[in-house]
């Protein structure tokens, strides 16, 4: 059989579902193979939406998510996605064509080096020269792609490659592509419990590992031992359910303040499956001073990188937590009651009661939005986001109570993300309710997306945070840069629900809150696809807000707002 | 901080490539490179004189065996 077929065979004995891409002269024999199997491509509008649309599928799903573009600017186009998936570790499996082995290294029509192009940030990529090889190649990339920390990968295809006779065989991976799990020794499990046994104030402070791992049956297991307020990274949102009382929200730059005060006065942080980055922690020195750290990853380079960890266990998180509670069970007294959260809760409480007052009923407000919206869906919906204001209200009102139910660009920070993840987390699951909480800065970079959501029937509830602008830039420029506002603002000419049928998607543009709850309580009962256009306030600064390059102590917090006195009371918790 | 990496590695320029790319993004600068094909054919061994910060050689050697172009790493630090 043609070594596409063997390919696509291959695909489906894996597992693959879904194939989202574009097909061209290049990847062409690998459509045709794909039309003769039970995978189901999906015919995207832009290569960046089908990585994306792959992202979101992988995240529910849990394994790889397929993506395909031919050569030249069909993978080219995929860079963006693949490079959002290396930032948040995300599995992706991008298949790419590529122009014929003789024409290559001579600038032929759309001709790109692919692979040369997204080595700095994937975890495997290769152009396949021999067709005896594209099968294994691929049972590779598949592979490397989920084993340790995952990570996109790429198999670029030259078309007569793909057109040569091949036998097919089921196919392993090569051993370099599944090397085995790193797991701590037992004394440096030994050494964290004894920094947990020291601790008067230990804060565990949750990451996307722990969302992959399915880490957090363990985590609440040695929070509610040892009496430990819970933080998540904007990754590490959903590991654990966000109502649970030692859980205190997301930490860091734009982070709920209760989260960050608990950062602050900790004096051990455990850190499950995060890679400590300057937006969660502020600047490590400041997080290194007067804390130990106790650090669990699944990627020794992690160690050290940003933080030097006082303990080191490398390893799956779940597994390594796991270990360490039973030893924790063994030396540490079961902690009855955890002052510190509740303390942190009230300020948390006092905030959103802060919010609520300056809510003057002139204008909608984004929280308020997010706040309602987390009312009225199922606890199980899964949300995506784009990236700017709205996605720093959404991980600050949005309560997530499931591993791979919070999909937001946490590393790369990619504008357009939402619409299309949304569409792949659909897919993977079509009786859950699925919202994309967009900006409408956002929304108009992928809003094509949009098609593929009316072609497929997989309907996403699409909410517009629209203050026709680039919110959080005006906010940075309004902070940082004396109100000297450039290039932020948008006209009011585009009509947004008129753009949204024009895909073959209802549209609304609602003007008050009861509005919202209507259309959106409708959506969810019909399971039905929706655009809702909601003008909010345009001069609303995201509070609190950890000015760049500062300690998280330095939180800016919603003029007229004074913690003074509450963070006194913290310090004598 | 001085340190030499020895490196074994698939023969391939990606992974001559890649290697040479995550040692930019550990921000490392490079006094030499010798790359020379294993006795076997089927591996290149690099040795690498680096200088940069202390602990980015660790995470170069162990950052690289994410990557399965890479089948050993070692580090030596240099007192200079």
């Amino acid at each position: 059989m043609r070594a596409a077929d063997a390919l696509v065979r291959e695909m489906a004995r894996k597992g693959v579902e879904i194939v989202f891409g574009i097909p061209g002269g290049a990847n062409m024999p690998f459509y045709d193979a794909l039309r003769d199997s039970n995978i189901k491509s999906i015919l995207v509008r832009h290569e960046q939406h089908a990585v994306h649309a792959a992202e979101g599928y992988a995240r529910v799903k849990g394994r790889p998510g397929v993506c395909s573009g031919t050569s030249g600017p069909g993978a080219t186009n995929l860079i963006t996605g693949l490079v959002d998936a290396y930032m948040d570790s995300v599995p992706v499996v991008a298949l790419t064509g590529q122009v014929v082995r003789s024409f290559m290294g001579t600038d032929a029509f759309q001709e790109a080096d692919i692979v040369g192009l997204v080595l700095p940030h994937i975890k495997y990529a290769v152009t396949v020269k021999n067709p005896r090889r594209l099968v294994q190649e691929f049972v590779n990339a598949y592979t490397v792609s989920i084993n340790r920390r995952p990570g996109p990968t790429l198999v670029d295809m030259p078309r007569d490659v793909m057109t040569e006779d091949v036998p097919y065989e089921e196919t392993t991976p090569e051993p370099i592509f599944n090397q085995p799990l790193p797991e701590p020794d037992v004394e440096s499990v030994k050494a964290a419990a004894q920094l947990i046994l020291e601790s008067e104030k230990p804060v565990i402070l949750v990451g996307g590992g722990a969302v992959y791992s399915m880490a957090g049956r363990e985590v609440l297991e040695l929070a509610e031992h040892i009496a430990a307020p819970i933080v998540t990274t904007t990754m590490g949102k959903g590991a654990v359910p966000e109502t649970h009382p030692l859980v205190l929200g997301v930490v860091g730059m734009h982070g709920r303040i209760e989260a960050d005060l608990a950062v602050v006065e900790s004096d051990l942080v455990i850190c499950v499956g995060t890679r400590l980055s300057d937006r969660a922690i502020g600047p490590a020195k400041d997080f290194e001073k007067g804390r130990k750290i106790i650090h669990i990853d699944i990627d020794v380079s992690e160690f050290g990188k940003n933080v030097k960890p006082t303990v080191r266990l490398p390893g799956d998180a779940r597994k390594v937590l796991a270990e360490l509670v039973e030893y924790v069970k063994h030396i540490i007294p079961r902690r009855p009651d955890c002052p510190m959260a509740k303390r942190l809760h009230e300020i948390g409480d006092a905030y959103e009661e802060y919010m609520t007052s300056m809510d003057d009923g002139n204008v909608m407000h984004s929280w308020k939005v997010v706040s309602l919206l987390n009312e009225i869906l199922p606890s199980n919906t899964i949300v995506t986001t784009g990236v700017g204001q709205h996605q720093m209200w959404a991980q600050l009102f949005w309560k997530t109570m499931t591993p791979g139910s919070w999909i937001t660009s946490g590393g790369l920070g990619t504008m357009g993300f939402g619409l299309p993840a949304a569409f792949g987390a659909k897919a993977a699951a079509p009786d859950r309710i699925v919202v994309d909480l967009d900006g409408d800065g956002s929304f108009l970079m992928t809003c094509q997306a949009l098609a593929c959501v009316a072609d497929y029937q997989l309907p996403v509830i699409t909410i517009i945070f629209d203050n026709r602008s680039l919110g959080m830039v005006k906010q940075w420029q309004d902070l940082f840069y004396s109100k000297r506002y450039k290039d932020v603002e948008y006209n009011d000419r585009t009509d947004l629900v008129k753009l949204s049928e024009s895909f073959g998607v209802e549209g609304f543009r609602v003007e008050s809150y009861d509005e919202l709850v209507k259309v959106v309580s409708r959506a969810v009962r019909t399971n039905s696809a929706v655009t809702v256009d909601v003008p909010v306030d345009r001069g609303e600064l995201v509070f609190p807000m950890v000015p760049p390059g500062k300690w998280l102590q330095e939180v800016r917090l919603p003029p007229g707002f004074d913690l003074t006195q509450r963070i006194v009371n913290i310090s004598k918790v | 901080m001085k340190f030499i990496l020895h490196v074994v590695l698939a023969n391939s320029p990606d992974a001559v490539a890649k290697m040479m790319l995550t040692v930019k993004q550990g921000n490392l600068a490079i006094e030499s490179v010798n790359i020379n094909k294993s006795e076997d054919g089927g591996k290149l061994s690099a040795v690498l004189l680096l200088e940069g910060e202390e602990g980015k050689g660790e995470w170069l050697a162990k950052k690289l065996l994410n990557y399965p172009y890479y089948h050993s790493t070692s580090l030596m630090k240099l007192n200079v």
